[in-house]
């Protein structure tokens, strides 16, 4: 069902809707946020930048390309694709991620945590093994894509730390 | 003989492998304690500790790569059941056996558990590994709402320290065949070989619900093959009950 078959008030109270997903999008750090409501599903995205950044994750460019610089350009990953966004913390392994070390302990971490290289970032159990997954660098939580006890595949987008 | 580090009364031995380990203590380390304040098992379940029983704990640095690790759980039973095997005579028809992926039974009886921990988190290669070890020797808790028992129940049962040299002599015969994951096949069949029956009747608890289904051996990265309904699924993750144990004293 699209907007116009509902009628005038109908698209106001999406636009609204969507721009409330928007904002939250910018006060979040999150790239992408989906909504299902009342039959009607709104998508609302954005392409991450890394030229908001770059020396976060890239600090030594040591295979710079001698092509003519192309920094400004968004990288490959378009929104919804964030296993190609720079500071994602892939899984690696299947198995089910756990925010904290144990049932009603504190999280490991949140949006908006600093942690430094090598903190524990969540543990993933397979085959009752409990794999603390750490941070590869230091920086910022900028958003957390799974929930507490939720099954990942291998090389699934984690969290992205910019 | 492995480097131990005994314990009169600690809160968790794999909390007290995982601190050394990541102290520069040289490994393989292991850790044992008479009892234990805090043990636990998966998801923070507690562990009862009775002095008497096993609690011990090995690190050990591996080069494996890290989706590897969880073939730690399945090589860590086998040693349990071996070294079992070496240190005692266990009644005839008492059937010692794994539980997919690390639980120690006899019967459908809990004998034992084993909680493995990895980490990659201070620079190097590869990752940091613990092997928990918890082993119902001589008393088994009651009241958990299943069935357990101890080892003693079924012939005369090895004192801890005893039990423990020959565990570290089992756990480092295996992880020399394992070779970081590129020998899993032996680890493998020697799992296969000292599980239940193909075919047994198992239910598998899942996000999303309760399946029922039968044992089917393991697959060649070692997760449960499992038959639901005429389908054969690799399982990674999950709790699996017997259907035996179900029956028996209403709760997984």
């Amino acid at each position: 069902m699209s907007a116009k078959d509902q009628g005038p008030k109908a698209a106001s109270a999406e636009g609204q809707m969507i721009r409330e997903l928007a904002e939250l999008l910018n006060a979040t750090g999150l790239t992408e946020i989906e909504i299902e409501k009342s039959g009607l599903k709104v998508r609302v995205a954005k392409t991450i930048s890394i030229t908001a950044a770059p020396q976060a994750y890239a600090p030594a460019p040591v295979a710079a390309p001698s092509a003519a610089p192309s920094e400004a350009k968004p990288p490959a990953a378009a929104s919804g694709d964030l296993s190609k966004h720079p500071g994602a913390v892939k899984s690696p392994m299947v198995g089910t991620a756990y925010r904290s070390p144990e049932p009603g302990a504190p999280l490991f971490c949140e949006v908006g945590s600093k942690v430094n290289q090598g903190d524990t970032l969540l543990i993933i159990e397979a085959m009752k093994t409990m794999n603390q997954i750490p941070a590869p660098r230091s920086g910022t939580v900028k958003a957390i894509l799974i929930e507490n006890a939720q099954p990942v595949e291998y090389g699934e987008p984690l969290i992205i730390i910019e | 003989m492995p480097r131990i580090v005994h314990l009169a009364e600690t809160a968790s031995t794999n909390a007290d492998a995982m601190r050394l380990g990541l102290s520069g203590e040289e490994l393989p380390l292991w850790v044992i304690a008479d009892t234990q304040t805090g043990g636990r098992g998966r998801s923070g379940r507690a562990w009862v500790s009775e002095p008497g029983n096993l609690h011990a704990s090995v690190a050990f640095r591996s080069d494996a790569p890290l989706e590897k690790a969880g073939q730690l759980s399945l090589l860590a039973g086998i040693a349990v059941i071996d070294a079992v095997r070496a240190t005692m005579d266990l009644a005839p028809g008492t059937e010692l056996r794994l539980k997919w992926p690390n639980d120690i039974l006899i019967g459908s009886a809990k004998a034992g558990g084993i909680l493995v921990e990895s980490t990659s988190v201070r620079a190097g290669p590869g990752f940091l590994a613990i092997l928990g070890f918890g082993l119902n020797l001589i008393s088994a808790p009651d009241s958990l709402g299943r069935a357990v028992t101890a080892l003693s129940q079924h012939g005369k049962s090895p004192e801890p320290l005893v039990f423990l040299e020959m565990l570290a002599e089992k756990v480092a015969f295996w992880l020399d065949r394992w070779q970081a994951g590129e020998g899993f096949a032996a680890i493998r069949e020697a799992w296969m070989e000292r599980a239940g029956a193909m075919g047994e009747r198992i239910a598998i608890n899942t996000a999303a619900g309760q399946l029922s289904a039968t044992y089917q051996g393991l697959s060649e990265t070692g997760a449960l093959r499992a038959d639901v309904g005429g389908t054969i699924k690799e399982i990674s993750y999950g709790d699996v009950l017997l259907v035996g144990q179900i029956a028996r004293d209403g709760t997984p």
